[in-house]
């Protein structure tokens, strides 16, 4: 760096807004999931407020912007109108497996703010004055050295390559391609510095969309520096944008005889893992005494004002003492002995479902009825 | 446990009888419709209670069967005794279902009993220690009712898979049964059920994806409508530039035209200009020639060898005249040679043609065709040149015959002569007038309007080519327009009428296929108008279909927990009553011996007590149905009895209720079996009604004084 000029870009990156989608991890929640929808648009508002404050030299939206089978003329109008808050700052956008760029597509037909642009794979976007190259795919040819080179991409990084895995590509290749810094989306996990270069961020999804997406939610703000024909040195931070998290816990509801008692065990531990804005699924674990039933669906409409979405999941087993039943000679006994070895020999897959049998059994049995 | 006394207030046709019974063997004697069934019924009814409701089989129900016909008291009483010798009395009232129990002290201990479903105390159930379908399957025995049917022996078997259970509800397994069952097809389904919660949501599932299946295809429809709107846009864009493209070309066009029209009106100009100064010259000429004529003979005479103006002017014009007459006879001897020449070549072709067909001709002969071609244009080209020129000389001589004056005469006629000369002249400038559009006074006035034609022309040319060189610019080629080279030729050398005709149509069929155009850009943008319920529809429709998968699938994890359940409790009780089945068979083969006086000794039942008996003598094993009526009477009694004991060892013996039970049996048979009877149930109290007296007989002859016999009346009837 003797008198060398160093090249500079400051980008903010983020993708997989997934912006009018069906929020089927509300489904039977009463207006939830266009609450949610809305809650979408917000969360892109705030980016921009974010690219505002930050004042990046480009705005990375990496695929799955919006859901190309739902999103209406409206929702593009607004992304539209977001863009151009930052007139001076390039966006750029490359489409994803739920935004495809195909003919007739808002990407080919709708006139985007100049600001915009749409990258195929191939294209090559030159941001002004920052020394860097944007590619939206591996095949705008062979990179600068004397540039900082950007990939952006849409697919999964360096996975079990099956006719499943969407825009695979690998890790390695794209290094040896001579790309200095890889924008990822398609995954809605965060990825910071992977790959033996440590080059492949992954911002996430900016709100998270569903229970397999835990934690903090948001942008990345990534500066990368580099002398031209040199090392690029990154140095990317998380920015977290979300409004609302989805959480889930386990609650061990041992010895509870009644709905309320669970109740209580439930509310204490929500308030110790998240905030009444937050998203809550809750599995029940424990033994509680054989006949007690846990109304769930109470349990929930009791607690719902502390939490914006509710779900439990009664795994709760009845305090059956089963090695002292299965002594007995008895219908009874002989019936758990034999259930007990058939669970034994279940895999993990069915041995709760042959569990339930048993437990169902012996409610028979004891009660004379079953409760579903 | 033994009955005591009955006390019917008013049961059936019997009302106000009291009937006391021994603890041991106890014969019910009484005609037909003496009340036999009815007494046996009661003693069922005093422990079980009747039930109402509706009729089954054809019969109304226990609680009406028996009702008084003439309304009298519908009541009773029973008393007993357990077996650890305490008493108890029960009273009840049928009419109104109620039921009062007093110990020996006579404490009503009613309320001491747990209460069945039908609210009413189950003190039989406790005391006894068999509900009444166990009561009814075993120990009490209906007329011709000994034989059970399969529901008869599914109970006995599923009693006999819980004998451990020591509590009231002996039926566990068939409980345990009965519960699972119903949770699985009434609270969720099976695929018999159609209106169970699985059901349902089933139903409402299909509903959904035919909703969302709907919904796509109305997506995929607007897609393409959207491809199709942008593919129109540009088809649009494309229309409209060639449309643009095609009014400038029409502007060229008129360009052309106006260009061509200057060019006729130059010529007409030209010419009329020319035969204009000829007319002044010969003015000019023929006043000189009057002032010559006023100047007298000396001029004459000087000018005699000098030709005058006017003849010369005439000679000039005279032998421009013959010029024009003779140049013709050559054109017309060359052309006459091309024609020749033409025709030669022709027909040498068309000898090479007739020899050796088109695909024998060579080189030379398509030289053959090439001078046909050239000599033929070229003679016509020159027939067309003399036919213009001999139009021209036939001009120029008219004007000349018509402009010839003479020049000799006197002075006066030449003023006649000028005079006239000037009307032609004034004429000539209306013509010039006429074709220039201004008015011309003079060959000076016409030389500027031949001046000004021109310069037009030199505009028009400008601006022709500066359009064309534009029109080459707006249009490639590649696009389907025009090169330059065939612009020039377009505007140059086409013919006028027939690029106008042709350029006319052009322009009209894209007029025509832009209206259209922009009427299916309508349409589909009309279509395409954003109608956000189908798109909000869409997402509902998943969000819902997720909602409803998720509730079948964990419905469908509590129907296979629910099926497991009861395949399991029937393997466990299945196994149970395999245990106990050599004991049962054991008990039975030696009941069905004592009855049977060791004839059969070998009786045995399946796991569902299907009975069959080895036959005497050959060891054959038979179902026991398909034996004589008798014969299986006497196992079904063996099965009963022997399930009796076993589900009564160690608790109450409840006493044998028998109603005509040896109807087919021979005396032998009776008698064997009273004997029976009397030594293996000495310490069970017995009731057998009969209307047979030798029944009575034969159990005096047995029991003596040990029988308590009991005759009904009939005065009841």
């Amino acid at each position: 760096m003797r008198g060398v000029a160093i090249i500079k870009v400051k980008l903010l990156q983020f993708g997989d807004l997934h912006m009018d989608a069906p929020f089927t991890s509300l489904s039977g929640v009463e207006g939830g999931p266009s609450r949610r929808r809305q809650e979408l648009k917000q969360a892109l508002a705030r980016l921009m407020d974010l690219a505002e404050r930050e004042k990046p030299d480009m705005v990375l939206v990496c695929g799955d912007l919006y859901e190309h089978g739902y999103t209406g003329k409206s929702s593009i109008y607004y992304i539209c109108d977001q863009f151009r808050r930052i007139p001076e700052i390039p966006v750029l956008i490359i489409p994803g497996n739920h935004d495809p760029k195909l003919p007739g597509s808002y990407y080919s037909d709708h006139s985007w703010p100049s600001n915009v642009h749409i990258l195929g794979n191939g294209d090559i976007f030159e941001a002004v004055g920052t020394g860097a190259k944007v590619y939206g795919g591996m095949d705008g040819g062979p990179v600068d050295p004397a540039f900082i080179n950007i990939l952006m991409h849409h697919g999964t990084l360096d996975m079990q390559f099956s006719p499943d895995a969407f825009g695979p590509i690998s890790g390695k290749h794209a290094e040896a391609l001579g790309f200095d810094y890889c924008a990822l989306g398609h995954f809605h996990s965060r990825i910071m510095g992977a790959g033996a270069g440590g080059i492949f961020y992954n911002a996430g999804s900016p709100e998270p969309l569903g229970f397999d997406e835990e934690g903090e939610h948001g942008a990345i703000l990534a500066v990368i520096e580099k002398e031209p024909g040199g090392k690029a040195v990154i140095n990317a931070d998380f920015i977290s944008i979300c409004t609302r998290r989805f959480i889930n816990l386990t609650v061990d509801v041992t010895g509870c005889c009644t709905n309320e008692q669970a109740e209580a065990f439930i509310a204490g531990e929500m308030e110790n893992a998240g905030r009444k804005c937050d998203l809550f699924r809750i599995r029940l674990q424990g033994r509680i005494p054989a006949g007690v039933v846990i109304d769930t669906a109470q349990v929930v409409q009791d607690l719902a004002d502390r939490a914006f979405l509710l779900r439990i999941i009664d795994d709760t087993v009845p305090d059956y003492d089963l090695s002292e039943i299965s002594r007995e000679k008895s219908l009874r006994g002989l019936f758990v002995r034999k259930m007990l070895e058939r669970a034994s020999r279940s895999d993990d897959e069915t041995n709760g479902l042959v569990m339930q049998a048993l437990f169902y059994g012996l409610e028979a049995i004891d009660e004379g009825k079953v409760c579903i | 446990m033994h009955i005591d006394k009955i006390e019917i207030g008013g049961f059936g046709k019997i009302k106000n009888r009291e009937y006391t019974f021994a603890r041991g063997m106890n014969l019910i004697y009484g005609g037909n419709e003496a009340g036999k069934s009815t007494i046996q019924w009661f003693i069922r009814a005093m422990f079980y209670g009747l039930k109402g409701g509706r009729r089954t089989a054809g019969l109304p129900s226990a609680q009406k069967r028996f009702m008084p016909w003439d309304g009298t008291q519908y009541k009773g009483a029973i008393t007993y005794t357990l077996d650890n010798g305490t008493h108890f009395r029960a009273e009840r009232d049928f009419e109104k279902n109620e039921v009062r129990i007093f110990d020996s002290s006579y404490n009503d201990i009613t309320n001491s009993f747990a209460r069945g479903r039908d609210k009413q105390p189950m003190f039989a159930d406790t005391q006894l220690g068999i509900d009444e379908t166990g009561f009814a399957n075993t120990v009490f025995i209906g007329q011709a009712e000994v034989r059970l049917g399969s529901d008869g022996l599914e109970n006995l078997a599923a009693r006999l898979s819980d004998m451990d259970n020591t509590g009231w509800d002996g039926l566990l397994y068939q409980r345990a049964e009965a519960a699972l069952t119903d949770a699985l097809r009434n609270r969720i389904g099976t695929d018999r059920t159609r209106t169970q919660p699985l059901d349902r949501l089933e139903n409402e599932l299909r509903r959904l994806e035919a909703e969302r299946t709907a919904l796509i295809a109305r997506q995929k429809q607007k897609e393409s409508l959207m491809f199709e709107l942008t593919e129109t846009k540009n088809r649009l864009m494309e229309l409209e530039k060639w449309e643009q493209w095609l009014s400038e070309l029409g502007r060229l066009i008129e360009i052309r035209k106006n260009i061509d029209q200057r060019m006729k009106k130059e010529a007409l100009l030209k010419e009329a200009a020319a035969r204009l100064e000829e007319t002044e010259e010969r003015i000019r000429s023929l006043q000189a020639g009057s002032e010559n004529i006023a100047g007298g003979t000396e001029r004459r005479q000087h000018g005699a060898d000098t030709p005058g103006r006017s003849d010369l002017s005439m000679a000039s014009g005279k032998d421009s005249a013959d010029r024009h007459k003779s140049r013709p006879l050559a054109g017309i001897a060359v052309s006459v040679l091309c024609f020749a020449a033409a025709l030669l070549s022709c027909l040498l072709l068309a000898a090479e043609f007739l020899s050796k067909g088109f695909d024998g001709l060579r080189g030379i002969d398509f030289v053959y065709l090439l001078f046909t071609v050239i000599f033929a244009a070229a003679g016509s080209n020159l027939l067309r040149k003399i036919r213009s020129e001999r139009a021209s000389a036939a001009g120029a001589a008219v004007d000349i015959s018509e402009q010839t004056v003479p020049v000799t005469g006197s002075y006066s006629s030449m003023s006649e002569r000028i005079k006239a000369l000037d009307e032609i002249r004034q004429n000539q400038l209306s013509g010039v007038s006429l074709i220039s559009g201004e008015k011309c006074q003079s060959a000076a006035d016409v030389r500027q309007a031949l001046f000004s034609v021109q310069r037009d022309l030199d505009e028009l040319s400008r601006t022709l080519q500066n359009g064309l060189e534009e029109a080459d610019r707006a249009g490639r080629p590649e696009d389907g327009f025009f090169s330059k080279e065939e612009l020039d030729i377009l505007i140059y050398d086409t013919d006028t009428a027939v690029l106008e005709s042709k350029w006319k149509e052009e322009y009209e069929n894209i007029r025509q296929q832009i209206v259209e155009t922009a009427l299916r850009k309508k349409y589909c943008e009309g279509q395409l108008d954003e109608k956000t319920e189908d798109m909000d529809r869409l997402q509902c429709v998943e969000e819902e279909t997720v909602a409803v998968k998720e509730k079948i699938a964990y419905l469908r994890s509590k129907a296979d927990a629910l099926k497991i359940a009861l395949e399991v409790l029937e393997e466990a009780a299945s196994e149970i009553r395999r245990t106990v089945a050599p004991e049962l068979n054991s008990r039975m083969s030696r009941i069905i011996a004592g009855l049977t006086d060791n004839r059969y000794t070998d009786l045995r039942g399946d796991d569902s007590l299907r009975l069959r008996a080895a036959m005497p003598g050959s060891g054959d094993v038979k179902e026991v149905p398909v034996l004589s009526g008798g014969t299986a009477d006497q196992m079904y009694l063996a099965l009963r009895l022997a399930v009796a004991e076993l589900l009564t060892d160690g608790s109450e013996k409840l006493p044998l209720i028998m109603d005509e039970v040896f109807s087919q049996y021979d005396d032998r048979r009776t008698e064997l079996a009273l004997k029976y009877l009397q030594e293996e149930y000495k310490n069970r109290q017995i009731l057998i009604f009969t209307c047979k007296n030798r029944e009575i007989e034969l159990a005096r002859k047995i029991l003596g004084d040990e029988m308590n016999y009991v005759e009904l009346e009939n005065e009841n009837l």
